[in-house]
């Protein structure tokens, strides 16, 4: 038997292997930790949030047919295009309390930041930075488990510390309606994110046992 | 049952929908670094030009009715065929003309029978509130068209935000004011001759301000605002 056979005899193995696994029940497990990254574009919502102590450019400044008294003093700001914004990062634990449900907490975190420019004088004046801290109850539920991959859904309802905003504590929610996980004890995934801090897709690694 | 619940609100969309931008705004009516001109163009259009639109319009009137005119509202076409209206009424013992689309009162002074025009607002547009007293008086016809009459105004005004900001202006020594356009009636077409001050405030406390000075051969801006 030469090497290129035993490739192909391991190959065939492997995916044999795979696919048993693919509709064999998931190993039972307590605990689930993961950590994931979630890009595309902070929520409007927290950019709102953000521009809350200034004025905004675009909707403020040119607002009306004569400029007002304030527009010659006040501080505005500009948020950097969608594709420079910063991630979001998370730390979720989830424990299973019924087959398919899991509840958890999930710790989130973001920064944003914005140019700000004074009264008709549009050069810079400085960089602000916020950075937002989320504390989550989180509940998930798996609707699709075998051993390889789950499909699930998750709900985090609670509530953010918002450092360098107007005001300091905002509540908050984030759904993630779907992720694909791939892994057994250790395991990968990818899902869609949607809520008051980001709008986008998550890539994360987690551990379950 | 309770699972399709949970996946419906699960993959509950979330979008958050932009208006369109609205483009009737100031941004294109000055060169960057002069928009503090703005605020002496607004005097100029919104209280001396409206005024004297509206002075216009009754003096028309009077001079159509060979200076007796009825009680009532009265309309006045420009060249253009676009139709103002005017109201006389008496109040007080006083006639009084009003354009309530500009929300002026126009009264003669006594003694002097000069024209005072005074707008006090109570809402606002934009959030800004107007109220002044401008006297004006009509001087010799100098030229020919729907407008013939330069008009000698003087002006003590205030102009209130929604914040903390507010300006007053005012045009202490009588500004002679023509139309350029003797086609229609339009506040941005006059031509004024004179000095107009203003000056900012916030809570109460000058900080600020801007004198203009309009001559024939072009306008003259001096501005404690470090622009």
């Amino acid at each position: 038997m030469n090497w290129k056979k035993l490739i192909v005899l391991a190959l065939l193995a492997c995916f044999f292997h795979q696919n048993a696994d693919a509709f064999r029940p998931q190993k039972p497990f307590k605990a689930d930790i993961s950590f994931s990254a979630a890009f595309i574009a902070e929520s409007n919502v927290l950019q709102d949030r953000f521009m809350g102590g200034y004025l905004s450019y675009d909707d403020d400044f040119y607002r009306g047919y004569s400029p007002d008294v304030e527009h010659l003093y006040a501080e505005y700001i500009q948020l950097p295009a969608a594709a420079d914004g910063d991630p979001m990062f998370s730390l979720r634990a989830d424990f299973k309390v019924l087959e398919w449900l899991c509840v958890g907490v999930d710790l989130s975190y973001q920064q944003i930041w914005g140019t700000v420019y004074k009264g008709f004088n549009r050069y810079p004046e400085r960089k602000v930075k916020g950075n937002v801290y989320y504390v989550m109850p989180e509940v998930r539920f798996d609707y699709l488990r075998t051993r390889l991959s789950t499909l699930s859904s998750s709900c985090s309802l609670g509530l953010g510390i918002y450092d360098g905003f107007k005001k300091k504590i905002y509540a908050d929610f984030q759904l993630r309606p779907i992720t694909y996980s791939i892994g057994t004890v250790v395991y990968g995934k990818v899902g869609v994110t949607v809520g008051t801090l980001m709008n986008g897709l998550e890539f994360g690694a987690g551990v379950r046992f | 049952m309770k699972i399709k619940v949970l996946m419906a609100l699960a993959v509950l969309p979330l979008l958050a929908f932009e208006c369109c931008e609205d483009q009737d705004t100031w941004q294109f009516r000055c060169q960057r670094g002069s928009e503090f001109t703005l605020y002496p163009l607004d005097v100029l259009d919104e209280v001396i030009g409206e005024s004297l639109m509206s002075l216009n319009f009754v003096q028309s009137v009077i001079d159509s009715h060979n200076g007796n005119p009825s009680l009532g509202i009265h309309s006045v076409k420009d060249r253009t065929g676009w139709e103002y209206l005017v109201e006389n009424r008496i109040e007080k013992s006083d006639t009084i003309w009003f354009d309530a689309r500009r929300r002026m009162r126009m009264r003669r002074s006594q003694p002097g029978n000069k024209w005072i025009v005074t707008r006090q607002d109570d809402y606002a547009y934009n959030d800004q509130l107007y109220s002044f007293e401008l006297k004006a008086e009509r001087c010799d016809k100098d030229v020919e068209g729907a407008l013939k009459y330069p008009w000698l105004v003087t002006v003590e005004g205030s102009r209130t935000e929604n914040s903390d900001y507010s300006m007053t202006y005012s045009v202490p020594a009588p500004m002679k004011v023509r139309w350029g356009s003797m086609l229609t009636f339009s506040s941005e077409d006059i031509m004024p001759e004179g000095k107009l001050l203003i000056s900012f405030y916030k809570e109460g406390k000058k900080i600020d301000w801007i004198n203009a000075d309009y001559a024939a051969d072009g306008t003259k801006y001096e501005t404690s605002l470090n622009n």
